[in-house]
């Protein structure tokens, strides 16, 4: 995985804009979609993402790049999506994804199956909700049990867990 | 099955922010729901300290309440107290929400932590809706009770209870549900 240290060097001062740019120009489709994954309005959506920039920049000036910036920016955005969600049932799921994304391409069957995929994640609780987000992100189980703080282990059954139950609603 | 999953999920491409919200949160102008849940519990927790002393100041150097010094006393010392207990809730609730650092933190610390402090304000409201109804309905009792105070009574029960109303569920929409 990349570090933001590489090309931008420390983060401070003038470097912390650099470094913030590369995040989003990084990292922005895949906080959009976790960001997605927890709201249930267009408005919410927009605040999630924008409160998780917000949580990025201010949090730039303590990190060092210790561990990678994908990690870390995943962290920062499950962090402030679990902090900030609403109970969200499937009758409560009133936001369509083409409202937000560009899915031109897709064929109205490909819609209606990725509209279900996010809407049976969404009635996940808000820990295997991010743990499967994660793996759908194709993140190893060493980095989703560093992100969410369990032991891998925990990963692996709330995984097994919640994959049973994706594949009973979608 | 398991990479169909993956495949829809990667799919959809969603828009980039545009350059004005990119500015709103570089120059800092961006408060996030935390950060505004915590400042609400800051003014709350500033606005009881005057209030401490103000209403028994009322109460006591108001000729409108004519009770015997006694009760007016006993009236401003609950009344203070029920405040400065307001004051001490709100102030540890704001201390809580803004130990919540979702840039350091775990996803699992930063759920518990939003879940615990959720349920302490819940908690907190339990303990002081029943006082505050006791410190307004006990008023009535400092003041020769005419028609138009009776009026004036609950006219301002009925417009507290709303504005509280207003305010606690201001307070659940930043914090949201959490339900794990």
């Amino acid at each position: 995985m990349t570090k933001v240290a590489d090309t931008c060097g420390l983060y401070t001062g003038k470097e912390k804009r650099c470094v913030f740019e590369q995040i989003m120009q990084n990292h922005d489709n895949m906080v959009s979609r976790l960001c997605y994954g927890y709201a249930r309005t267009k408005e919410e959506f927009e605040d999630l993402i924008q409160d998780t920039y917000a949580n990025i920049w201010q949090g730039l000036d303590n990190f060092r790049g210790d561990a990678s910036s994908k990690t870390w920016v995943y962290r920062v955005t499950l962090n402030t999506c679990v902090s900030t969600i609403r109970k969200r049932t499937k009758e409560g799921y009133a936001m369509e994804l083409s409202t937000v994304a560009d899915i031109s391409d897709e064929s109205q069957d490909g819609l209606r199956r990725i509209n279900d995929l996010y809407a049976s994640i969404g009635l996940l609780s808000p820990i295997d909700r991010a743990v499967v987000m994660l793996w759908l992100d194709e993140l190893t189980y060493e980095d989703i049990a560093e992100t969410i703080g369990i032991s891998r282990n925990a990963v692996a059954t709330r995984l097994h867990r919640a994959k049973q139950k994706l594949r009973t609603t979608i | 099955m398991d990479q169909d999953l993956k495949n829809d999920w990667k799919e959809a491409k969603f828009q980039p922010l545009s350059e004005q919200q990119r500015a709103e949160i570089m120059y800092g102008r961006r408060r996030t729901a935390l950060q505004r849940l915590a400042d609400r519990y800051k003014w709350f927790s500033n606005m009881a300290l005057p209030m401490m002393l103000l209403m028994p100041f009322v109460v006591l150097n108001n000729v409108l309440y004519t009770a015997p010094w006694g009760w007016k006393l006993t009236w401003s010392i609950f009344a203070a107290s029920y405040f400065a207990l307001c004051s001490i809730m709100d102030r540890w609730l704001y201390h809580g929400i803004k130990s919540i650092d979702c840039a350091t933190m775990t996803v699992n610390e930063v759920s518990a932590k939003a879940m615990f402090y959720r349920k302490r304000h819940l908690q907190f409201i339990i303990i002081l809706l029943p006082m505050a109804i006791v410190v307004i309905g006990s008023m009535s009792l400092l003041v020769d009770m005419n028609i138009y105070f009776m009026y004036g009574i609950i006219i301002g029960g009925v417009t507290g209870l709303a504005l509280g109303l207003r305010q606690f569920l201001k307070f659940m929409s930043d914090y949201r549900t959490i339900d794990e």
